[in-house]
């Protein structure tokens, strides 16, 4: 479980998040909402151990600043919002990187198998091969979070739950990849760990986080169970805008709202 | 995309290789290389201004194997195990040196163009280095007499680790070194080494002059066994130490948040590259001056070849390294025989084209 109690954080002298409580739980999605600017990367950053903070923040009962980087990793896996790469690696070694440093509970023999399959889940067969800089951006996203998933490719490891940190995982990609990768979250906490992912689309936030967490202002607004949080009046002065939870926008317009990714070979090798 | 076009021309092929793992091809790479050390070794030692005649040395090594016995003329003798022979095992050692120095910190600031030529490590090993040519024999005599023939190596060394450590401390804040910052704090204290070295020239006298240009440029001239006792000792334990950082080199590629993400504890990988970059550094200089390029040169080629991965990177780089210097350095001293060119200078005109190359392949790729 990841524990955030009474955490605040500051850059410089000014006051970037305060008051900050909250649990993450294994076994469930717990997305963080909110507007730009809102603090959402900065509290994802402090519970990945990158800033300095205060009060309290916990995983596994251990508080993160006394733990050392291979610890950390041992337990969680993070996805950046971006990744630049300065020298020209092959997908195969960008993704194999997520293998070599601490314990990742591979032996040295899975680690060619668990690239390959790596890839696949996250739709890029055949791209092994291929030189990351070569890739689209959302094909690029998609290599690191194949990069991640096998840093903690098992999901409990020893007993101990391991998480997933996702930060905005589907902002540039297309509607049935944003599926695939949130289908790869659902799976990863159904097998017993936990994911904390922040999310902008609040439709894919309602189909799949177990919990949602409302930031706004640095603070914590909200923190529960969809059906609880997302609510007219809390959104629409969060986010500063007109909006109705589960009702049919007026005149014609037309909306597309997803549903799954057909049954295909995507979703049934997700599960 | 037009960017993505453009950056996929200079990105080496392997289409054949569906898997994209190198590693079989780096591995045979790296025997390669060792043969062809092996090579310029021996080219090293039969190429000269005299006549020696390897063949000759070789048949005396070999005769009281078989119980035969062949007499070396001295002068033979002499050139070849107190000439060639230091001279070689100097080109090796330093060769190996500036090319792992520049893959190291290549690696470190995710930068194809660093190198301790560039962020002013080199200067400041010259700086130290010169400070001890010109004072050596007036104001800092009794250093000098106490140091003996490690006065050079240490002080280049104090230079290298003096200018790193301000580079450090410059760069660095909350634990988190800005690479920015650092290669322009490296042009501000390499100009700053300069001018200091600048009024220590403009106070030397004649001989002293002769011997600070010739070494400026760089040169394997007047290698020597106790030349080789000074440096070799710090050489090779970086060229061991080295191998243990490729993990977290190759990590740092990711940058340096998911280098720590991966469980790399990124504060010591930089701590560690630093000491061992500024120690190599200072080493090298101190006994051949500054040899420019090579530590730019070897790496690209190699990632070219074999990928960026350091697990390869950095022996492959130290055996290059070695055999470009010792070919530089047979060219440096036949072409113009009996005289000889600093072999700085030959480095330098192939290796600053080839910098430029870089550039001009790179531009509109990463944001250099």
């Amino acid at each position: 479980m990841i524990e955030v109690k009474n955490g605040s954080v500051q850059i410089g002298k000014k006051p970037i998040l305060s008051d900050i409580a909250f649990n993450a739980m294994p076994g469930a999605i717990t997305a963080i909402i909110g507007p730009n600017g809102s603090g959402k990367t900065t509290l994802l950053k402090a519970i990945s151990g990158d800033l300095p903070y205060g009060g309290s923040i916990r995983v596994h009962g251990r508080e993160i600043c006394d733990l050392k980087p291979w610890e950390m990793a041992a337990m969680r896996a993070v996805l950046p919002q971006s990744s630049s790469l300065s020298f020209p690696f092959t997908i195969r070694e960008v993704v194999r990187l997520g293998l070599t440093a601490g314990r990742t509970g591979v032996s040295r023999s899975q680690t060619d198998d668990i690239v390959e399959e790596a890839l696949a889940r996250v739709d890029l067969q055949g791209f092994s091969a291929r030189f990351y800089q070569e890739l689209s951006g959302g094909e690029q996203q998609r290599v690191q979070l194949a990069r991640v998933l096998c840093q903690v490719w098992h999901p409990v490891m020893d007993e101990m739950p391991r998480y997933l940190f996702l930060d905005e995982p589907i902002s540039s990609l297309d509607i049935r990849h944003q599926l695939v990768i949130l289908d790869i979250a659902r799976d990863f906490a159904q097998r017993g760990g936990g994911v904390l992912a922040i999310l902008h689309d609040l439709n894919l936030t309602a189909m799949y986080a177990d919990n949602i967490l409302v930031m706004h202002q640095g603070k914590v607004r909200d923190f529960g169970p969809p059906d609880a949080v997302l609510k007219n009046d809390l959104l629409q002065s969060v986010f500063e805008c007109n909006l109705r939870v589960s009702a049919v926008p007026a005149g014609n317009n037309a909306f597309v709202l997803p549903q799954s990714v057909t049954a295909g070979k995507i979703h049934s090798s997700n599960v | 995309m037009l960017q993505t076009l453009s950056t996929a021309s200079h990105l080496p092929a392997n289409r054949n290789d569906t898997r994209g793992d190198r590693s079989v091809k780096a591995r045979l790479t790296l025997v390669g290389l060792a043969g062809l050390l092996a090579v310029t070794s021996f080219l090293s030692l039969a190429t000269g201004a005299s006549d020696a005649s390897l063949l000759a040395v070789i048949q005396s090594w070999i005769a009281p194997l078989t119980g035969g016995q062949i007499e070396l003329s001295i002068r033979d003798s002499i050139i070849i195990h107190d000439i060639r022979l230091p001279r070689m095992v100097l080109g090796i050692l330093v060769g190996a040196s500036l090319a792992v120095c520049g893959a190291t910190m290549q690696g470190l600031f995710r930068n194809p163009l660093a190198d301790p030529g560039i962020v002013g490590v080199s200067s400041g090993a010259a700086l130290g280095a010169v400070t001890m040519i010109v004072l050596g024999s007036s104001t800092l005599a009794p250093i000098a007499a106490f140091l003996g023939v490690f006065a050079l190596p240490l002080t280049a060394f104090a230079g290298a680790l003096i200018t790193t450590l301000v580079l450090y401390r410059v760069s660095t804040q909350n634990g988190k070194t800005s690479v920015a910052t650092m290669l322009l704090a490296g042009i501000a204290l390499g100009a700053l080494a300069l001018a200091l070295t600048g009024i220590l020239i403009f106070m030397a006298d004649d001989q002293q002059l002769r011997d600070l240009t010739f070494w400026n440029m760089g040169s394997l001239a007047g290698a020597t066994w106790v030349k080789i006792l000074a440096a070799a000792p710090i050489i090779i334990v970086v060229l061991l130490t080295v191998p243990f950082l490729a993990g977290g080199l190759n990590a740092m590629t990711l940058g340096e948040a998911t280098a720590r993400h991966i469980g790399i504890p990124v504060q010591g990988l930089k701590a560690c590259s630093i000491l061992v970059v500024a120690a190599a550094t200072g080493a090298s200089v101190a006994v051949s001056g500054g040899i420019g390029f090579v530590g730019i040169v070897v790496p690209h080629l190699l990632r070219l070849l074999i990928g960026p991965d350091h697990r390869y990177l950095l022996p492959a780089s130290a055996l290059l390294g070695a055999s470009l210097l010792l070919v530089a350095d047979a060219i440096a001293r036949t072409i113009v025989a009996p005289a000889e060119l600093p072999i700085g200078i030959i480095t330098a005109l192939v290796g600053a084209p080839f910098f430029l190359w870089i550039l001009l392949s790179r531009r509109g790729f990463l944001d250099l």
